[in-house]
């Protein structure tokens, strides 16, 4: 019985009652004391814990977590660009190549094409110029560390580009 | 800005706007740091966890569904934040962790409270800081935060008539003590 009155208590409290439990348990008060006494104890228990001290983050609290933030976002965005840079010089590579092949196989099929007109004779001359150099080793390689070395460069310009707007965006 | 609510600026921090988050934190350090005090009773543990919970809770932004309220979704990485915290201390969880079964005693430190204290008030202040984590907890989610019990079943991983009843229980632990020190004659 007494934890049913102390439900009806605590109900009462949050105003969570139904009107004929109220009634009912006014019916209780009205014949005993004590659980009046409870129930005048309970919602000073109430009133105190409804004006409870919330304790004060410290300060710094949100610069903290914010600077941490941002650390780790910028570390993310660093490896995704590095990873981005690293396929997109890969594939402008392999690009190069194909292209390379492409030109090389155009080459050789283009002596048994028969053009007609001067502007495919002047491509002929052409075609011819570019193939006499393609036999040759040193064009190639000459070609080729051009290649690399543009890519390269392109590489850290990309990357000094994007720290200096990381740091840019820091300072902000 | 600040009449945003907590969805808008979730929205906003979602599409790349990280300093929104800003918004959020000041919103809940406050109430977080509450929480965290009073589960690890310790001010730089708290505010160690208060970290790792605005952390976490970032990183987390996607997997939040919208299906609860943004401070319950948030309030449960606080709590369980927490509790890592509290298990990595190697503190005795078990105890602190007083199962719903099972009943709490105050008697330990009523007399030493009760001694030292003046008026009602501030013997049931001191006694909450007393009573087992959970309940603490319920309380403070109840009356601070302002959660309702199925958000704090929530929060707790606890049933809806679990934490009814540690709320229940709390409360009438505190009324018990008022009135064993016939502490009512002042109240009535």
């Amino acid at each position: 019985m007494n934890d049913y009155i102390d439900e009806l208590m605590n109900d009462y409290i949050d105003n969570s009652l139904s009107t004929e439990k109220i009634n009912e348990l006014n019916k209780i008060l009205e014949k005993n004391e004590n659980e009046l006494k409870k129930l005048k104890a309970l919602r000073f228990v109430d009133e105190v814990l409804k004006n409870l001290e919330v304790y004060s983050a410290p300060e710094d609290i949100t610069e903290k977590v914010m600077k941490l933030i941002s650390e780790k976002s910028n570390a993310i965005k660093r490896s995704v660009n590095k990873f981005m840079v690293s396929v997109f010089s890969f594939l402008t590579f392999v690009l190069f190549a194909i292209c390379l092949v492409v030109l090389w196989i155009v080459v050789k099929e283009s002596s048994s094409i028969n053009l007609s007109n001067e502007l495919n004779d002047f491509l002929k001359k052409g075609i011819s110029f570019v193939n006499n150099h393609m036999n040759n080793n040193l064009f190639l390689i000459i070609t080729s560390s051009m290649t690399l070395i543009i890519i390269s460069a392109l590489y850290f310009i990309i990357e000094s580009h994007k720290e200096f707007k990381n740091k840019l965006k820091d300072i902000s | 800005m600040k009449n945003l609510t907590d969805i808008e600026i979730i929205e906003s921090v979602k599409k790349g706007n990280t300093a929104d988050f800003s918004l959020i934190i000041k919103r809940y350090k406050d109430r977080a740091f509450n929480l965290l005090k009073r589960l690890l009773k310790n001010e730089m543990d708290a505010e160690e966890a208060l970290q790792d919970s605005f952390l976490k809770a970032f990183n987390s932004l996607n997997s939040f569904r919208y299906d609860s309220q943004f401070s319950t979704w948030f309030y449960k990485i606080v709590y369980n934040t927490g509790l890592t915290k509290l298990s990595s201390k190697k503190r005795k969880i078990e105890q602190e962790m007083t199962s719903i079964d099972e009943h709490f005693d105050l008697a330990d430190y009523d007399n030493e409270i009760y001694s030292s204290t003046e008026n009602p008030k501030e013997y049931i202040l001191k006694m909450i800081d007393k009573l087992p984590v959970r309940n603490a907890l319920v309380l403070i989610l109840f009356y601070v935060d302002g959660l309702s019990i199925n958000e704090i079943s929530n929060v707790l991983g606890t049933s809806l008539v679990n934490t009814k009843v540690m709320l229940h229980r709390s409360r009438n632990a505190l009324r018990d003590l008022l009135l064993k020190h016939n502490f009512q004659e002042e109240l009535l």
